[in-house]
């Protein structure tokens, strides 16, 4: 990508079980701190996962109503938040209704989440779906007063990753002057725990929540359920450096692929998610030799992590050896549609603070998943390039690059 | 504020996104239909789909792929000529029996009554992850919408896949039941409807001139900067429905626009020779248990 089309991350909003904003969930991820926890919120002893990454109340933004607010779905309000968050963090809230300004949601399961909220209060949008087709999306926007296009996308657990390869689409068009890009899950649901749980997916130590999640050990059993997300303002560089604005990193490759192999199962075959990591390289101009941090999906199931393993070593080859490979999900949990938006804060992270987020509870690597890992500690190194894979159900396969901007300026 | 953005406005790019539309297929079908081709997948399938394989598929996605495969049909084409493309779809309250069904159990059963399959094949990414994997096809493949409005996410959907040079084409399915199905409290139909699908074949336009086309572009009407209303973006069902009304007539060739949202709009241009012109029903009067698709251009 030339410099003139560039795209760059000029604001962030987030929630998540490891905090809200970029300064505590990059002080917690450094940290190493966990936000695994019995769930609340709903009655769970006979689940058979009894643990996950739940948000506590969202405080109603600045600039919105807060009785409004208040009677927003949990889904809604993250939502919300973030793109309010997103927003003033760029600086661009004041000037929100003179820009066109474009939405692109991850949302995987918006309406089984609002009929599920519904249902449990006695409501029947479930039977009568007609009566709230208006989309968060376009909610959204009417309440913020955006007037550029809006899109939701789902790629399963990969939708964050999406959206962002939209929002840089719709930049280079020129559909819109800037765009807030993201995703938000609240997938800790008893229907989604039971689901999950049943599918033998979702880790049973519940008896220590914050170490049960444990992606690339030999111990692993399964992953742990996360909610919240996270949004993004992209913006052309030219227009972010005539307003002097701060950068968190360029947008600099995305790829993506799909295994066409099996629903729910991890492919065994690496071939289309090293597709997806070679395209995003490609995009970027990047050579693997020069990565600097890779945000691994690893999701902490047995398979999951090692086809992933597979797919480092044969997008990456003999660099994959001194990459240093975390997964986050080790603290966050896996907050499905949006784990992609989340986990690319850890790489804003590692770009922006020097330092890699770990993998906590990695005591015992297994010995299959043989890579460079960054173990229970963070480990300090300038990261120019950070590379954030994610993959979902149904195969799909997304890999993106983010550039560190001062190196972009001083190249 | 604003001329960081847009110096000189107007110097704004209006950028459009073109695509060939090489073939358009709709299909709808019955309850009966639906339970008929679940038992015996032959009827519109290739030996890959068994009934084994649609066991747990939505309603939705078993009409979507028969759209898919009859388009297939009616280009002439096999499966395998698909592999690289990719696959959007817009299906509109997906799933919504199987919820109320996991809801129900979960009520009487506990969390040890949910099913596994909920999540994989009746969420919004479901439709198209069937698609892929039925042909199969390796391209990414994407949900949009997921309410009534969510042909027009699949479009600009579509447009980012095929930003990519090296992607040979793009399935767009757009789904719904038609009326809204009525289901009671274990997530049973209780009431008589169809499920209708409607698939695109897109591809990178590869002559000055395709016969039929699409363009997304930014808007030179002002006004449609305004906020997007539920009105502007069921102006494309509108637009669809005068398509195939003007296809009926058969005119040498039409070009219509349509107002999206956030300031797009979206032209429809169709140039088939009146040789290649089928007589087709508008989409709300194809008879009950027909299958009728419609061809506007053949791929090649």
């Amino acid at each position: 990508m030339t410099q003139d089309a560039a795209v760059w991350m000029t604001g962030l909003g987030a929630v998540t079980p490891v905090g809200n904003g970029f300064l505590e969930i990059s002080q917690n991820l450094l940290a190493g701190k966990s936000g695994v926890r019995r769930v609340f919120g709903f009655e769970n002893s006979e689940h058979p996962c009894r643990i996950a990454g739940q948000l506590g109340p969202i405080a109603c933004p600045p600039d919105f109503d807060p009785q409004v607010f208040s009677k927003l779905l949990p889904l809604e309000r993250s939502v919300v938040r973030c793109c309010i968050d997103a927003l003033h963090d760029s600086g661009l809230w004041e000037q929100r209704q003179e820009l066109r300004i474009g939405v692109v949601m991850g949302l995987g399961a918006e309406s089984m989440q609002l009929w599920d909220n519904d249902y449990r209060h006695a409501g029947v949008k479930l039977f009568e779906p007609d009566r709230d087709a208006e989309s968060i999306a376009d909610r959204t926007q009417r309440w913020l007063g955006l007037s550029g296009p809006v899109m939701t996308v789902s790629a399963a657990c990969a939708s964050g990753n999406q959206a962002i390869s939209h929002a840089c689409r719709w930049l280079e068009l020129g559909w819109v002057d800037v765009c807030l890009a993201g995703a938000c899950d609240m997938g800790v649901t008893p229907y989604s725990l039971a689901s999950f749980g049943n599918l033998r997916a979702l880790s049973r130590r519940n008896e220590i929540p914050e170490q049960a999640l444990r992606p690339f050990d030999q111990a692993r059993d399964g992953m742990i359920l996360g909610e919240g997300g996270a949004f993004f303002m992209l913006e052309p560089a030219t227009s972010a450096r005539r307003r002097n604005s701060r950068a968190y990193a360029e947008v600099a490759g995305f790829g993506a692929a799909s295994d066409a192999s099996h629903m729910v199962t991890p492919c065994p075959d690496p071939a289309r998610g090293i597709m997806a990591m070679q395209q995003a390289l490609a995009m970027a101009n990047v050579q693997p030799d020069e990565i600097d941090y890779v945000n691994a999906h690893a999701t902490g199931t047995p398979l999951g992590d090692l086809c992933e393993t597979r797919i480092l070593h044969g997008a990456l080859g003999a660099a994959c050896a001194s990459i240093p490979v975390s997964s986050t999900k080790s603290m966050t949990g896996h907050l499905l549609s949006a784990a992609a938006a989340v986990e690319a804060i850890a790489c804003l992270t590692a770009i922006q603070e020097g330092a890699i987020p770990p993998t906590v509870n990695l005591d015992n690597p297994d010995p299959e998943c043989n890579l460079c890992h960054v173990p229970n500690q963070p480990r300090e190194q300038p990261v120019h390039i950070a590379v954030s894979n994610s993959f979902g159900f149904g195969g799909n396969n997304t890999s993106l690059v983010l550039r560190s901007v001062s190196a972009k300026r001083c190249a | 504020m604003a001329q960081y953005f847009n110096p000189a406005p107007d110097a704004r790019r209006h950028l459009s996104f073109r695509c060939e539309l090489a073939a358009w297929t709709v299909v709808r079908m019955g309850l009966d239909e639906l339970a008929a081709l679940r038992q015996e997948p032959g009827l519109r399938f290739p030996p890959q789909v068994t009934p084994y394989f649609l066991k747990n598929s939505d309603d939705q996605t078993i009409t979507s792929l028969a759209a898919v495969h009859e388009t297939i049909r009616l280009m002439d084409r096999t499966p395998q000529d698909f592999r690289e493309w990719g696959v959007v779809s817009a299906s509109r309250y997906v799933g919504r029996g199987a919820f109320a069904a996991t809801l129900h159990k979960y009520g009487n059963d506990g969390p040890w009554g949910v099913s596994v399959q909920v999540i994989p094949h009746h969420l919004l990414h479901s439709v198209s992850s069937t698609i892929s994997l039925s042909l199969p096809c390796q391209g990414p493949c994407l949900g949009a919408g997921g309410g009534p409005q969510g042909e027009v996410d699949a479009l600009l959907a579509a447009a980012n896949l095929l930003a990519d040079p090296s992607r040979p084409g793009v399935w767009v399915t757009w789904s719904f039941w038609d009326p809204e199905l009525q289901i009671d409290a274990r997530g049973k139909p209780t009431s008589k409807s169809h499920c209708i699908a409607t698939v695109l074949a897109l591809q990178p336009v590869r002559d000055k001139h395709p016969r039929a086309e699409l363009e997304i572009r930014a808007s030179r009407d002002p006004q449609s900067r305004s906020a997007a209303t539920a009105e502007s973006k069921s102006s494309l069902n509108t637009l669809a429905n005068v398509m195939l009304d003007v296809t009926r007539l058969s005119p040498k060739s039409f070009e219509a626009v349509c107002q999206l949202d956030g300031g797009l709009e979206l032209g429809m241009t169709w140039r088939a020779p009146v040789s290649e012109t089928l007589e087709m029903p508008t989409l709300n009067s194809i008879p009950a248990g027909t299958r009728q698709p419609l061809v506007l251009a053949r791929a090649g």
